[in-house]
Order: structure tokens, then C-alpha cells, then sequence
């Protein structure tokens, strides 16, 4: 991870971000995360405690796709006008770099991905983070702090700490869980019923453990 | 990483409802079913102390902020003080925890002190915006800025072009009025 960037009791994780209407960025605190989203005139926070962090979802996006096709199509475009127009080389090389820095840095940041955050209550997407790059690197960061705020709980016997999971959210924030009884997803104690998807089974049990 | 075809039976990792492709990191906290929680309610027998907020429970907690006795259901750990909720929403913990948002004065006061006489449209308006600029960053000036950024550059920046516009407008009223 880059070197850390503090700010009080805030410890920056991902720099800032930009995107339509604002701001983004997440701090980590003593006992929880912070998603900062700011429109530049107003500041929101959004707090997630460790302790009840009970995963994250990733997802992946074709953000590098896109930008790497607006940016190609728009330095394409004014290099060739302005080798049609017999322009100096000064404005081609210009242009060649105002695209192709973006392009190139677009290409080295990785590919892009959407994180969600899950709580009991909450799923949660971090705007901060688009690149699957530091997502990986910010979990890895936060997963040994919060299986240390959790230390008291525990998994269910079987499953181990990479163990199965049913999710059923989808990017619109649906409660994640199925319900299971004592510390057991239900999925991890009975086979999958087979399921047509549909309006009337948001939150059917999708999947049982391979192991 | 815990990708999701290590525990998709059929190997298909995404969602069956919304065909999204993911993978989930899981924590202790994911397993944890309302029977593992502790007890939230144990009955007050007549000899006990009750909470103030629900009589029939046993008060095990004592608020922070007004003395209330309190339940385990009432007692929110806050900021690292138990307190009740009566006592949040009337805001009586001034810690960071309990903010939700905050308003940035000086990202106010900037843009008023810089866009106006920017727009050839617009600069005619900095009459208005340079001491409404001035203002507002006078008035953020020992207000709370961003939890995550406190620097005062942004308020100093707005005063002093405030102050240059204020200063133009001066200088062409005056040259105006002493003009034969």
C-alpha cells in the first residue's frame, strides 16, 4: 500500500476519487471505516464499524474498457486531424500526450471492479474504489483488523475461513443472507433448491459449499 | 481473495437472480444468527433496578451523558461511551462518531470568490458574490471544516480574492465618481 496519508484519528485508504457530482474517499479509523462523499460543499459520512462487518463483495466493472475507448477514440481522432492538416508536430505530439498519458496510466491502474460493503442491515457500495488493484490491496489491509474486531465470534464448524457463502444481493443493495439457523447459512447445511429467479425470490439460497 | 467459484457447486460465480458476476470476502460476523446474541432482555424482578426506558427490563447500564438507568437494549456503545439513545439524538456527545455530514464553508466561500468573474456573463455578479465570499469565510472561519480535511488555504484563498474583487469594484466606483 502507498504511504499511508493521516488526518487526526483518520488514516486515508484510498485516495480521493472522482465522479459525477463529487467526491469519494474511505478512512479508516480506531474501530470502523469511514466513506467520505463529498460534493465539495457538503461532506456525508458514512460510518461501518469492523465488528459488524460481515463481508465485502466484488464486482467487476468495465470502467478501464470504456475510458480506454473514449480516451483512444478522442487522441485518435484530433492525431489524425492534425496530421491531415499538416499541423506543426508540436500540436500532434501535444495532443499524443494528452491522450496518451491518460490512456497508458488508465491501462497500468488495472482493471476496474465495484465494491460493496455488507453489513446486517446495509450493503453498501464504496465509491472510492474502482480498480481491482487496490480493492485486493485495501481488503488484505482491513482483513486481519476485522477478523481482530470479530475475534469473538465464530464460524460455523464446517465451513472454514474462505468457507461458502449465500449471497443474493445484487448491485441494489438487497439483504444478503439467507437465513440459517444457529451460526449456519442455511446453504451450508442443505443442498440448493433448484430456482427460477424471479421477483418472488430475492433472497433464495443460490449455493452450497463445494467441499 | 476469496473468489466465488470456490463455493458455487456448479461453478458459475455470479448471482442467479441478477446474473452479476462477484466474489465475497466473509467475516466471523456473517454467521452470526440472532440466537448467538447475547440476552437483550432480562426481566427486572421486583428488587431490581428497571431501565428507564422499558420498565419491565433489568437496568445493568447507567448513561453517560444523563445518568439514565439503562438495558441492554437502550445502551449504545458510542464513541466509546455507553449511552442512551435519548441522548444521541439530542446530541449531547460532541464525538466525531456522531456527525453525520458537515457543510464546507470554505468550499462555499471559494467558489463564490472564484467562479463569478470567471464567465464574462457572470462577472458583473462578484459585486454580490465577492463580499458574500467574504462573508461566508469570515463566518466558516472557526466553524468545523471536513472531518478529513482541515486545512483553512481554501478560507484564505477565498478572502484574499474577495478582498481584490471588493477592492476592484472600490477602485472603478471611485474612479467613476471623481471622473470630470
Amino acid at each position: 500500500m502507498a504511504k499511508p496519508k493521516f488526518f487526526g484519528p483518520y488514516r486515508r485508504l484510498a485516495p480521493v476519487r472522482m465522479h459525477l457530482g463529487g467526491y469519494s474517499s474511505l478512512w479508516l479509523a480506531k474501530d470502523y471505516l469511514m466513506a467520505v462523499q463529498s460534493t465539495g460543499y457538503s461532506d456525508k459520512y458514512s460510518r461501518f464499524y469492523l465488528r459488524d462487518i460481515q463481508g465485502f463483495m466484488v464486482e467487476d466493472s468495465e470502467r478501464r474498457f470504456y475510458w480506454g475507448v473514449v480516451l483512444g477514440l478522442l487522441g485518435a481522432g484530433f492525431v489524425l486531424t492534425s496530421l491531415l492538416v499538416r499541423a506543426h508536430w508540436a500540436y500532434t505530439l501535444a495532443w499524443l500526450l494528452l491522450f496518451g498519458i491518460p490512456l497508458a496510466w488508465n491501462h497500468v491502474k488495472g482493471p476496474g471492479c465495484k465494491l460493496y460493503i455488507i453489513t446486517q442491515v446495509q450493503t453498501s457500495r464504496l465509491q472510492a474504489i474502482s480498480r481491482r488493484a487496490r480493492c485486493e490491496e485495501i481488503i488484505e489491509f482491513l482483513r486481519p483488523l476485522i477478523e481482530e474486531a470479530q475475534a469473538g465470534l465464530s464460524r460455523p464448524g464446517n465451513l472454514d475461513t474462505q468457507a461458502a457463502v449465500p449471497v443474493a444481493a445484487g448491485a441494489t443493495g438487497a439483504a444478503p443472507l439467507a437465513e440459517g439457523s444457529a451460526g449456519e447459512p442455511a446453504a451450508a447445511t442443505q443442498p440448493a433448491e433448484p430456482e427460477a429467479p424471479g421477483e418472488n425470490s430475492p433472497q433464495a439460497p443460490l449455493n452450497t459449499p463445494s467441499a | 481473495m476469496f473468489k466465488a467459484e470456490n463455493w458455487h457447486r456448479d461453478g458459475m460465480p455470479c448471482c442467479q437472480r441478477c446474473s452479476t458476476v462477484y466474489e465475497l470476502v466473509d467475516f466471523p460476523a456473517l454467521y452470526q444468527s440472532p440466537e448467538n446474541r447475547p440476552e437483550s432482555t432480562a426481566a427486572a424482578l421486583p428488587e431490581d433496578a428497571s431501565c428507564f426506558f422499558h420498565a419491565q427490563n433489568r437496568a445493568e447500564q447507567v448513561c453517560e451523558g444523563c445518568g439514565r438507568f439503562l438495558c441492554p437494549v437502550c445502551t449504545v456503545n458510542f464513541g466509546g461511551r455507553k449511552l442512551c439513545p435519548s441522548c444521541i439524538a439530542q446530541g449531547q456527545t460532541k464525538a466525531p462518531e456522531a456527525e453525520q455530514g458537515r457543510i464546507l464553508w470554505d468550499g462555499i466561500a471559494l467558489s463564490l470568490a472564484v467562479f463569478p468573474p470567471l464567465l464574462v456573463v457572470t462577472w458583473m455578479f462578484s459585486i454580490i458574490t465577492a463580499p458574500a465570499a467574504l462573508g461566508l469565510a469570515i463566518f466558516g472561519w472557526n466553524r468545523p471544516s471536513s472531518l478529513v480535511r482541515g486545512s483553512r488555504l481554501r478560507l484564505v484563498l477565498a478572502m484574499v480574492l474577495a478582498i481584490v474583487q471588493i477592492g476592484a469594484w472600490i477602485f472603478l466606483f471611485a474612479s467613476l465618481l471623481v471622473k470630470p
